[in-house]
């Protein structure tokens, strides 16, 4: 698999360091799942908090801290064995309980589905499906909105992404279309709703809590 | 670095003793080493000391309960400890899961040499020099990264700079870390 579209280097380190939120980090590991030049970038990040956890001030343990923690080391369970990975990698795998095939999809209007995974304060992540062929109305974001292909693929006026690639629009109208072969399944993060610029939309979205 | 530290070497030979034996002398002399930084750390993050204290004392016990995942050939002891802190931290603090991939899942990958862990042993040194002599604004925007526990849009508004200005700082750091570690784009 190529990838040819990638997360930011901003949006790598907010993961590595820890500050991304919880459903921008899960479209960022699920990326990482099938990149590994990302996987690469994020691991230089982290090498970077390795070296500013090595240089930071180092703050004293209590007294006992250390007779409290070898007390408690028996007993500590190891970690468990891993699955194969289907269509769906850790850890998007786990926040659905299976597949992204597989979900309880909520049927929105033509060809257009979503199951919403979680949200984090104004922070949201779903899952969206577009049957081939299907285009989203046209829309734009008052924050951002992060994309990853996971089946199929779509195209806009940015270009043609395909699974693996990573999309972040943020004040831009757009049309994104199912390419004509597949479902297309995506994982989406938004930090604030969309903005339809079709009354009808607009009308639409309220409706369905969009 | 403090000139008493351990070696990046002897930390990941400790971390190796508590994986292989259940060496508790190791994990001793490593709860010396890291839990007074992770402690640091966490204050950093804005923790309470008893906060701190407490989870740092969970970091040591992950540390000893995934000593078995430590691969020295993918990260240094430090740069593998720090990220079972900042895990822990979201999980106690923010109450949310910091979603990783299974290492076990991904195709292997070759690795940089077909040598022993010796390269990645002098990576920290390499990323140190880079970002100790990193621009000012481009260290900066590092740190606050790391430290201030924010959006990349709230920074900017801190610093009164426009996001794209944070966004291209951040990008030209972790390109002369990619450069001073020798890999490629």
């Amino acid at each position: 698999m190529r990838i040819v579209h990638h997360p930011e280097d901003a949006l790598l380190l907010a993961y590595a360091s820890g500050a991304a939120d919880e459903p921008t980090a899960l479209v960022i590991a699920t990326h990482l799942a099938l990149c590994a030049e990302c996987r690469r970038t994020v691991a230089r990040a982290e090498s970077t908090g390795g070296v500013l956890l090595e240089d930071v001030e180092p703050q004293a343990m209590s007294a006992g801290g250390l007779d409290a923690v070898m007390a408690r080391l028996n007993g500590q369970e190891q970690p468990k064995a891993p699955q194969a990975q289907g269509l769906t990698p850790e850890p998007l795998r786990s926040y659905l309980g299976g597949e992204v095939t597989d979900v309880n999809w909520r049927h929105i209007a033509g060809g257009l589905a979503d199951y919403r995974i979680m949200t984090r304060g104004k922070s949201v992540a779903r899952l969206l499906r577009a049957r081939p062929g299907t285009a989203v109305y046209e829309h734009t974001h008052a924050g951002e909105e992060v994309t990853l292909i996971m089946t199929g693929g779509l195209s806009d006026h940015t270009g043609e992404y395909h699974r693996g690639d990573v999309q972040t629009m943020t004040d831009e109208y757009h049309v994104p279309t199912a390419l004509p072969d597949e479902d297309c399944i995506v994982l989406a993060v938004t930090n604030a709703p969309l903005r339809f610029r079709k009354l009808h939309a607009k009308l639409f979205a309220k409706l369905k809590r969009f | 670095m403090k000139t008493d530290a351990p070696a990046p070497a002897t930390l990941c030979a400790w971390i190796e003793a508590v994986a292989r034996s259940q060496d508790r002398a190791a994990f001793a002399d490593l709860f010396g080493h890291f839990a007074p930084r992770v402690k640091g750390y966490l204050m950093r993050l804005g923790a309470s000391g008893a906060v701190a204290e407490d989870l740092a004392q969970e970091a040591m016990l992950a540390l000893w309960r995934k000593a078995g995942l430590f691969d020295p050939a993918k990260a240094s002891a430090s740069t593998w400890v720090f990220t079972i802190a900042r895990n822990l931290r979201i999980d106690a603090i923010r109450r949310e899961r910091h979603p990783e991939v299974d290492p076990a899942e991904l195709a292997p990958e070759p690795d940089r040499t077909a040598d022993d862990g010796m390269v990645r042993v002098e990576d920290d040194a390499r990323v140190r020099e880079a970002i100790t002599t990193l621009p000012r604004e481009q260290a900066l925007v590092i740190e606050m990264s790391f430290f201030a526990d924010k959006p990349h849009s709230a920074i900017a508004q801190e610093l009164g700079l426009p996001l794209g200005t944070v966004k291209s700082r951040l990008r030209l750091a972790m390109a002369r870390i990619r450069v001073a570690l020798g890999e490629e784009g």
